[in-house]
């Protein structure tokens, strides 16, 4: 049930090119990956998070990319994988650290709308749904779902990056899809 | 499981804001001037050769837009002050100490001086500048005719350091303070405003003026005013679709827009009286207001100001848009549908292929640009666009109201610039997928889906500075 979306991955030539630091080639990377980033970010922090919060997390992501491109080993991974790594660390500290959940109430529809993007009103009100259930994820199994679900990334790369076990990965996803399962199937209720 | 898959994809959210590379970018080589070791250690903890110089070098050298920058961190003791100064030639973004932001328009002119307890003294020579500050010490923004201080907030400062003539890129604040050398908007927090005039509080969504020989103004709201267009605040606060990625670069100039189709003429004769003219004339679908057919006299009054609606479909920046509930709306044959899925892709790609030209042609490096989606496209060919002829979006909107009004036929392929073909197409969006659809389901047909909702999903409308008010022409 993954839903890896088609995304463009730097070739070997540019990869080489932003690590001599040419500047087409570096800004050609920001761009590559930048809305995955942004994606990743927005809703692993969804409803807790700034836009200016997110803007710095995503910076930071990329300012990290850059400080450790020669480590990257491309026969190791994907370079969107270790993009991802590096933002979902940065996530999952952020939130630990900062942006705590400070009570149960649920989030305020316009807070996730405004980073929802514009639908129909009827795909929208399922959006927000899920937005909302995702939110109430505990932090560890939101970062699963939605490193699974909306990246299409295996069970294998998640547990490294959350430097988990793959069962831990595959429990948590369980649990996170057995909430969000609800949710959908009271919306298909609803609409047949 | 497919079903329970589809409804997680309904939850779609934003990509990077308009500029984030850049920012990042610039954020990278600020902070390499800062700690120039930085790279220094990595190279060491990898074993691989000392290159400072040449990371010096490309970390300069992406810092576009900053004609010149300096920040000087001075230890003395325990106390870190910096200082900087800086010129912006595009919009840049600012770190100011830990606590404050600045975005600075083209044009601006900034000095700083950040103390080692967190007092910041801004000093704002000219251009626009939005400031988002944390709350703590005091932060003091000066500019040649009045000094803003500041706690915790958000606003934003426009200095004019001469006697102004209208403007030729107008945002509603803009407009709102034509005649002021300073025009600042509040959006959070509290400022005060001091001149050798007077004094005045703001509060939030006020925007107050200063002028020659006056004490401080209050304007307007900031809704009444701007209408939220700051394209700086844009870019840190708020909304954006891939939709938006466009319509930031057209906000830039106060604009949201859209083009129907040359059939449009047909409906000359629509009856439209004085009062439908003047609240249908920027409608993109208000009650009795249409979108795909206007009346003459809409498409007169457009023409008259340069302006246009139009919408674009989502096939314009998603390679394969959800266009069930429009199908079901319409009652299309699964064979259709098919059809209507088949034109969205071929559109997708057409498009990119037409953006992907237009970036060349304006400079654009052809390996970068085949890295980037339509939308990613979109904006790097509107920055270039946007470099080569600042005025190419008015004078396109100019050339498409004209055409739409029946003023003047349309124009020949190599009448349009790269930048005004590229507005051109952007406008023209909803009308090109009609006609590719009308390719596979007929013209009828794909009229009918067209209209099915007043037009593609997304809508707007694009005016420009001559019909702003009493503000002349720049």
């Amino acid at each position: 049930m993954t839903a890896a979306r088609p995304g463009c991955e730097l070739d070997a030539k540019m990869l080489a090119d932003a690590r001599r630091r040419d500047p087409a080639a570096c800004r050609a990377l920001v761009l590559c990956y930048q809305d995955r980033v942004f994606g990743l970010l927005r809703r692993l922090t969804i409803g807790r998070a700034a836009d200016a919060i997110l803007e710095d997390l995503a910076q930071e992501t990329f300012v990290r990319t850059f400080e450790h491109l020669d480590r990257f080993d491309p026969k190791c991974a994907r370079l969107s994988t270790w993009i991802l790594t590096i933002a979902t660390r940065l996530a999952i500290d952020e939130l630990r650290r900062n942006l705590r959940r400070p009570d149960a109430l649920p989030l305020d529809d316009e807070a996730i709308a405004a980073t929802t993007i514009e639908q129909t009103l009827e795909h929208r009100g399922l959006a927000i749904r899920i937005a909302n259930a995702v939110a109430d994820l505990p932090d560890g199994q939101r970062a699963v779902f939605v490193l699974r679900v909306y990246h299409g990334l295996e069970y294998a790369e998640i547990a490294e990056i959350l430097d988990i076990d793959e069962s831990t990965v595959g429990s948590r996803l369980s649990r996170a899809r057995s909430l969000l399962c609800r949710i959908v199937e009271v919306d298909h209720d609803i609409r047949a | 499981m497919t079903s329970e898959h589809d409804a997680y994809a309904v939850w779609q959210v934003e990509g990077a804001p308009p500029g984030f590379a850049d920012r990042t970018l610039q954020t990278i080589a600020q902070r390499q001037a800062r700690t120039p070791a930085a790279s220094d250690r990595f190279t060491r903890t990898t074993g691989r050769p000392h290159r400072r110089p040449r990371s010096t070098v490309w970390l300069w050298s992406v810092a576009i837009g900053v004609a010149a920058a300096l920040v000087i961190v001075a230890l003395a003791g325990r106390v870190t002050v910096q200082t900087g100064e800086l010129v912006a030639s595009a919009r840049t973004t600012v770190e100011l100490g830990e606590r404050a932001i600045a975005v600075l328009e083209a044009g601006t002119e900034l000095e700083w001086r950040i103390e080692g307890d967190g007092t910041a003294r801004v000093r704002q020579a000219s251009g626009r500048t939005f400031y988002r500050v944390e709350p703590g010490r005091p932060f003091e923004v000066s500019t040649p005719h009045a000094k803003i201080s500041v706690l915790g907030t958000s606003f934003e400062v426009e200095v004019d350091p001469m006697d102004r003539k209208a403007k030729s890129v107008a945002t509603a604040a803009a407009a709102a303070g034509v005649g002021a050398l300073l025009v600042v908007t509040l959006y959070e927090g509290r400022v005060v405003i001091a001149s050798d005039h007077g004094d005045m509080e703001l509060s939030p969504g006020e925007v107050a003026e200063v002028r020659g020989g006056r004490p401080p103004e209050r304007r307007s709201r900031v809704d009444e005013a701007s209408d939220h267009e700051t394209p700086a605040r844009n870019e840190l606060d708020a909304l954006r679709s891939d939709l938006r990625a466009a319509r930031a670069e057209l906000a830039r100039a106060k604009s949201q827009a859209h083009a129907p189709a040359e059939a449009r003429s047909e409906t000359a004769d629509s009856p439209a009286g004085h009062d439908d003219v003047e609240r249908c004339w920027a409608g993109v679908g208000q009650d009795g207001c249409s979108l795909l057919e206007p009346s003459q006299a809409v498409l007169d009054r457009r023409a008259d100001c340069g302006a246009v609606a139009y919408d674009q479909p989502d096939a314009l920046y998603e390679p394969n848009p959800d266009l069930s509930d429009l199908a079901e709306l319409t009652g299309l044959s699964p064979t259709e549908r098919q059809q209507l899925q088949e034109t969205s892709q071929e559109f997708h790609n057409d498009t990119h292929a037409r953006l992907l030209d237009l970036y060349a042609k304006l400079g654009g490096e052809l390996k970068v640009g085949q890295e980037l989606s339509n939308r990613g496209l979109t904006a790097e060919v509107g920055r270039l666009a946007e470099g080569r002829d600042p005025n190419a979006r008015l004078s396109a909107q100019d050339i498409l109201s004209a055409t739409l009004a029946g003023r003047r036929p349309p124009p020949t392929g190599d009448e349009l610039s790269p930048g005004q073909q590229h507005w051109y197409d952007l406008l023209t969006a909803g009308d090109r997928f009609e006609r590719a659809l009308a390719e596979r389901l007929g013209a009828a047909r794909a009229f009918e889906v067209h209209t099915a909702k007043n037009g593609w999903a997304s809508k707007g409308f694009t005016g420009s500075p001559r019909c702003l008010g009493d503000q002349e022409d720049g």
